[in-house]
């Protein structure tokens, strides 16, 4: 038992030292970082440079916050086989993930991005005696291998414009050629996979809802930011990006964006609302970046810097709050032994610090002040402002006629969305809480500190974001290859001196009302419940009744199944009612569609017909095709 | 000496604002109506009380509603009150501004939830949907006041509106002007979306939340729910009045007229109609988006 102990404390030390290191040389300025492998087939190579040395900041924070977690999640005792798994690939997923951000080659590149993906699978299948599990691994398996294909796509055909598997230089390629705009589909089709992007995102939810928490979290927090990552650093190759690749980046932004909340909002489970917000938040991700790459064409530079600061601040930032936000999940999961938010309740007083850390991101993710989240999508807003003054050409003013508004809208529901979290899972009172063993309530000191250095990020990048004023420079110089000084652009001074004002008057308030009135305050009985004698956790307001009328707004898109059964006669036999929210692209489209294709090319199935001497048949012809067209090649 | 008028004009206007409302509503009524300073009174009563809290409460049934109070205080700070001077305002205040208002809401609607009681439920549910539909035309509407000036600031927006914006693009002013009025409406949940009179819970929004609040901190909600209040009527007094004297004082009552105007329209509002159904209410919404969208698009020139 104790040399366990040891075992894994040696390897969490490990695992930190490196990415301290890593996390070091990367933000450190100055530090550059070569490695050019000679490989059979090709050199690999990989360097720090500005949008690297960016994503290294979450990938190292984060990626240790969770390893830490599972420490709670999974204890000591019982969880052997768990633990094998995790501690094998948790660290190769992380390993992957930061050399997928320093390649500076695309064969290396697409080596890392593999490991990551099928890592991230073999993590996603830890809980494998589960069958949501095993559906869910096996939607994500293959949509993880087709993304692949697709970036596979996208890499031959830079290597066609380029005649090099190295990343060609920022700004280096022709936007406007045929090749240039296969890049262009085969990257946001590929990498948006990854990343989530509506109506892409069909592997997202269920592999979020049903992998371990400290997956989760870095699935939703990390690797599906590796998808943005992918798609920013692809189209920074080009010099003249066309408006419309702007423009559609940014309606795809739009749409996940609102959808993406929308479908949060009619979830009962929380781990998968929480995997909707990350659809979401990849909207806004997006939006932010195509208003960037349209500011770009147009000559807009506000524009420019304010979106692609914006967006990839909120890389940062969705990465922080996401990730504890999974990580509260988790243990909220396992005080109350249910993923339905229905059934908790209460759970406020019994773990205060996982409420608190929780409350924090939720606030943040509703892009509250004064939060992290706030600041980005103040980036994001500041550049659609922008374009009012700026220009009066048609498309842009379209652009943030739709934008703002639907900015606003998507921080609406989100912060909607999170009250009916909060309120559900954490306030009121739960009588079914006291047959709960006191165990199950335990806050351990790995709990403590992987919920609390994301939500210490939160505040303090919300209060200062200053601090990340040069990371975010360098990264948009390797996007723009110009040097932008973003005090010009952005009120950093102002912002951080009002919110400071913000606290200054919250901590005064609440002194003066604890010195003036705390005597007189009275905690006098329960909260009155309309006098019943025995009532239960479903006498509240559920999460559910709550979202109710949003639900009803957005039905059109929700499409919500009811399945009830009324009261009826003067002795009403027992009723029940249940309603379930599909997923509009994979129940509704994808599924079917391949139910249809599946019947339509079944009489093909008859060449597979288990017949050994058959395949050796068909191995044969293979060859001797093959041979044939190997000798009118040479003729 | 603009900085000493605003300041009376906090302490002072949303009372009367208040008070003019239910002076209208007396008059339409036939009765006398409540003493002018009547607001004043009740919180004071309301400080001298003990406050009485349900056990099911946490921390932060106490904390929301001080954020509340605080977020209040912090709009107020940037909007401007008299002419075009606030007391602090930098690039970007006029989100800065909305976002503070949906943190006092969050924390408000929070506040209530702790309760657990279904009651509150109701009210926090119907309170959360309702801003937030409003929130695409509050944004649609401050984009058309922020129009061509450069610096996204309320100081230098309501600055660039003058009469002579109102002549060449007066249509799309009206617009903005009525969907702001509508989210006034909505945002400090008067008729025709919430009766703030009525006490049955089934049929209140803002009023069922604050039920399990009392004393001073049933006077604390009611002071951010007054400010609140003014500090939206600030926004369309110098979108319908942007006018500016040069003399601080000609500007301070003409700035109480604006006041008085639009607190006589709520008035009459509130007089004559009924409330609408409550499942009416986001489709109303939905056009006061499409009112304030119009308007905007018509602002663009």
């Amino acid at each position: 038992m104790t040399q366990k102990i040891k075992n894994q404390g040696i390897l969490v030390s490990l695992f930190t030292a490196i990415f301290t290191y890593v996390f070091i040389v990367g933000v450190f300025p100055g530090y550059n970082f070569n490695i050019r492998i000679n490989t059979f087939f090709c050199q690999a190579s990989g360097q720090i440079d500005g949008l690297s040395k960016f994503f290294l900041i979450p990938l190292s924070i984060i990626s240790v916050c969770a390893f830490l977690y599972s420490f709670y999640y999974f204890p000591e005792s019982g969880h052997k086989k768990e633990w094998t798994i995790t501690s094998i690939f948790f660290p190769l997923m992380t390993f992957a993930m930061v050399m997928i951000v320093l390649a500076k080659n695309l064969i290396m590149l697409l080596i890392f991005w593999e490991i990551m993906a099928v890592s991230a699978f073999f993590l996603l299948i830890t809980e494998h005696k589960h069958h949501e599990v095993r559906d869910a691994a096996k939607l994500y398996i293959i949509l993880t291998h087709f993304c692949t294909f697709l970036i596979f796509v996208a890499s031959i055909l830079i290597y066609k414009y380029t005649g090099s598997f190295d990343f060609p230089k920022a700004g280096s390629l022709d936007a406007n050629t045929t090749l240039g705009i296969g890049i262009f589909i085969f990257t946001l089709l590929g990498f948006g996979i990854k990343a989530g992007i509506l109506p892409l995102h069909i592997w997202l939810p269920s592999a979020h809802a049903n992998a371990p928490s400290s997956v989760s979290a870095i699935m939703s927090g990390l690797m599906i930011k590796m998808g943005v990552y992918g798609i920013i650093r692809f189209l920074s190759f080009f010099n003249n990006p066309p408006l419309y690749w702007g423009l559609i980046i940014f309606a795809a932004g739009i749409t996940s964006g609102i959808i993406g909340v929308v479908l949060a909002i009619g979830q009962h489970d929380i781990k998968r609302l929480l995997a909707y917000h990350s659809i979401e938040n990849i909207g806004i991700i997006l939006m932010g970046f195509g208003l960037g790459l349209a500011g770009m064409s147009t000559g807009n530079d506000i524009a420019m810097v304010l979106g692609f600061t914006g967006s990839i601040f909120h890389i940062l930032n969705h990465a922080t709050f996401k990730s504890l936000l999974f990580l509260g999940a988790g243990a909220i999961i396992n005080a109350s032994g249910t993923r339905q938010m229905d059934e908790m309740g209460g759970l406020g007083k019994k773990i205060p610090f996982t409420f608190g850390t929780f409350l924090i991101a939720s606030a943040s993710i509703s892009g509250l002040p004064p939060f992290n989240g706030f600041v980005s999508e103040l980036f994001i807003y500041l550049g659609m402002f922008a374009i009012i003054s700026k220009s009066s050409l048609l498309p842009l003013n379209f652009l943030q006629l739709m934008g703002i508004p639907a900015l606003a809208l998507i921080g609406g529901l989100a912060s909607a969305c999170f009250l009916k979290v909060n309120s559900a899972v954490f306030m009121g009172s739960n009588p079914n809480l006291q047959n709960t063993p006191q165990s199950k309530f335990q806050e351990p000191f790995s709990l403590k500190i992987s919920l609390g250095i994301p939500a210490l990020i939160c505040v303090s990048l919300g209060i200062f974001p200053y601090i990340l004023k040069s990371p975010l420079e360098d990264a948009i110089y390797t996007i723009t290859g110009h040097h932008f000084d973003l005090i010009r652009y952005f009120p950093f001074k102002e912002l951080s001196m009002f919110i400071a004002i913000f606290y200054v008057l919250l901590i005064f308030g609440l002194l003066v009302f604890k010195l003036i009135f705390k005597n007189k305050i009275e905690y006098a009985e329960e909260t009155w419940g309309c006098g019943y004698i025995k009532p239960n956790h479903k006498f509240r307001y559920t999460a559910t009744s709550f979202a109710e009328i949003i639900s009803g707004i957005f039905n059109f898109i929700l499409n919500t199944h009811f399945h009830r059964k009324e009261v009826r006669g003067i002795f009403p036999e027992r009723v029940y009612f249940k309603s379930h929210v599909p997923d509009v692209f994979l129940d509704n489209t994808i599924l079917p569609f391949f139910k249809f294709l599946g019947n339509i090319l079944s009489p093909i199935r008859k060449l597979q017909a288990g017949n050994l001497n058959l395949y050796l048949l068909y191995k044969l012809i293979a060859i001797v095709s093959l041979v044939i067209y190997g000798v009118i090649l040479i003729w | 000496m603009v900085k000493i008028l605003s300041l009376i004009s906090i302490l002072t206007a949303p009372v009367f604002i208040f008070s003019t409302i239910v002076k209208v509503k007396a008059f339409f009524a036939g009765r006398k109506g409540a003493p002018f300073f009547q607001p004043y009174y009740d919180l004071i009563k309301l400080f001298k009380k003990q406050i009485t809290i349900s056990k099911d409460t946490s921390i932060i049934f106490i904390l929301g509603t001080i954020v509340t109070l605080t977020a209040s205080i912090m709009t107020l700070l940037f909007i401007p009150i008299i002419a075009n001077d606030s007391f602090f305002s930098f690039n970007g205040d006029i989100i800065f501004v909305a976002y503070m208002m949906a943190l006092g809401r969050f924390f408000m609607v929070l506040a209530a939830l702790d309760t657990g009681s279904s009651f509150e439920g109701m009210g926090s549910a119907r309170e959360a949907t309702f801003s937030m539909l409003s929130e695409p035309a509050l944004f649609l509407a401050l984009m058309a006041i922020v129009g061509k000036s450069g610096l996204i600031s309320f100081e230098n927006s309501f600055a660039q509106i003058s009469p002579n914006l109102w002549m060449t693009s007066g249509i799309g002013f009206l617009l903005i002007a009525v969907a702001l009025f509508i989210i006034i409406l909505v945002e400090n949940s008067r008729i025709p979306i919430d009766d703030p009179n009525t006490h049955l819970e089934l049929t209140m929004i803002h009023e069922v939340m604050i039920l399990d609040h009392s004393g001073p901190l049933l006077g604390i909600m009611e002071i951010s729910a007054l400010l609140k209040m003014f500090a939206f009527i600030s926004i369309i007094v110098h979108v319908v009045f942007p006018f500016n004297f040069n003399n601080i004082l000609a500007n301070f009552l003409f700035y109480y007229f604006g006041m008085l105007t639009v607190a006589v329209v709520i008035g009459i509002i509130e007089s004559t109609m009924a409330r609408i159904k409550l499942k009416k209410i986001p489709t109303f919404q939905i056009i006061v988006v499409v009112l304030a969208g119009i308007g905007m698009f018509l602002t663009l020139e």
